[in-house]
């Protein structure tokens, strides 16, 4: 299936960017996952861990998050929070 | 005619300033590109932020979120002024200072109140020796600005307007332009101007309005996402201007070191033309003196 761009940012620092298949982040109402052409959407987040799968039935990339917010629109995931980190 | 002792003093004392002053100039000049890749990391996030924001200002009225609302009528007004701990960096804190007081004497005498958060010991000095009591302080951060510092002035800022405290805050700050240039910036912070966000967005990125297509689903309710979203998007600003300070301090005193070096070697050189003359006329002197008393004595 068709990749995406997802960027993970800090005011500090560009956390990730890069090529990916899925992403899952743990929006304020509930865990969200995206996949290539995703309707457009602005969400905010609750404290959690953000999946990254770059490949299709790859492994996953984990990052913890604290406020966040994620926009998704037809080809880019950003996601914004005050702190991440990989795992 | 001057002492050649004296002559000689002066130039001992202005070369070891020069030597100062080159120092500091290659200090500077180092300190420059640090704080200019912090700029650079810092700013992928402010842009999304920004980006962000708009997709949602679009959508909402400005009576959605009290951070929006614009008062008429201004009672007290809250100014943020942005310098440096240290000086010498030429205008640089002089220029904002300046411009902030201006503003204060502007707004008193059509009856607004103002208070003042003072960031950098220059800004702290500068308002307690006019009486001027601010209402936060910070010190010791002018070369590097914490999150934490930003936080805490974006916090105060949000809480004193959503109680009604404070009907507007200004920011004012250098604005690294280039390596050589620093430019004041004057900003209204609060309320959120959506009309200039948009505005700000429409020329570096076009691109930012098609990525932010009609049917944009929130979640939760646009104005909730608004009220998180607003506080982020002022510390952001905040923070930006701090490091973006941070930077014109740097780059402002590598130019006023330079031009002091510079000054530096033309007194060096204008002294030591003095000191040869003076040396010369001495010795010419003192020929003339023995020629004179040996013609003497063979009369």
């Amino acid at each position: 299936m068709a990749k995406f761009t997802c960027d993970i940012a800090t005011p500090v620092a560009k956390c990730y960017t890069g090529e990916v298949h899925y992403v899952s982040v743990p929006g304020t109402e509930g865990e969200m996952g995206f996949l290539s052409g995703h309707v457009p959407l602005v969400s905010t987040l609750s404290d959690g861990v953000v999946r990254i799968q770059e490949d299709e039935g790859g492994s996953f990339k984990e990052f913890a998050v604290e406020g966040g917010y994620v926009q998704v629109s037809g080809t880019k995931v950003i996601i914004l929070a005050d702190k991440a980190e990989q795992r | 005619m001057p002492n050649l002792h004296d002559i000689e003093k002066r130039i001992k004392s202005v070369s070891s300033t020069k030597q100062i002053t080159r120092t500091m100039e290659m200090v500077a000049g180092a300190k420059v590109k640090y704080a200019t890749e912090r700029i650079a990391v810092a700013t992928p996030y402010a842009e999304s932020m920004t980006e962000m924001l708009q997709g949602v200002a679009a959508r909402v009225q400005a009576s959605e979120s009290p951070l929006l609302e614009k008062r008429s009528d201004v009672k007290r007004m809250l100014v943020v002024a942005v310098v440096s701990d240290r000086g010498l960096a030429g205008g640089f804190n002089s220029n904002v200072l300046r411009t902030v007081e201006k503003l204060i004497r502007a707004k008193k005498a059509q009856g607004v109140e103002v208070d003042v958060i003072a960031c950098g010991k220059k800004a702290i000095g500068f308002f307690k020796y006019r009486k001027i009591e601010p209402v936060l302080d910070f010190k010791d951060l002018s070369a590097d600005p914490t999150l934490e510092e930003a936080n805490a002035i974006a916090d105060y800022a949000v809480k004193a307007y959503e109680e009604g405290s404070i009907d507007e805050v200004v920011l004012v700050y250098n604005h690294a332009k280039n390596a050589a240039e620093q430019v004041l910036r004057e900003e209204v912070i609060l309320p959120v101007d959506t009309q200039a966000v948009m505005a700000a967005a429409a020329d570096p990125a076009e691109a930012a309005t098609d990525s932010v297509p009609a049917g944009l689903e929130f979640e939760p309710e646009p104005a909730e996402v608004l009220a998180r979203l607003l506080p982020a998007y002022l510390r952001t600003s905040i923070y930006h201007a701090l490091i973006d300070s941070a930077a014109g301090e740097q780059s402002a005193r590598r130019s006023a070191m330079h031009s002091a070096t510079e000054n530096a070697n033309e007194m060096v050189e204008t002294l030591s033309r003095l000191y040869n003359r003076v040396r010369q006329g001495a010795i010419t002197t003192e020929i003339s003196e023995i020629v004179g008393g040996a013609a003497a004595l063979e009369d």
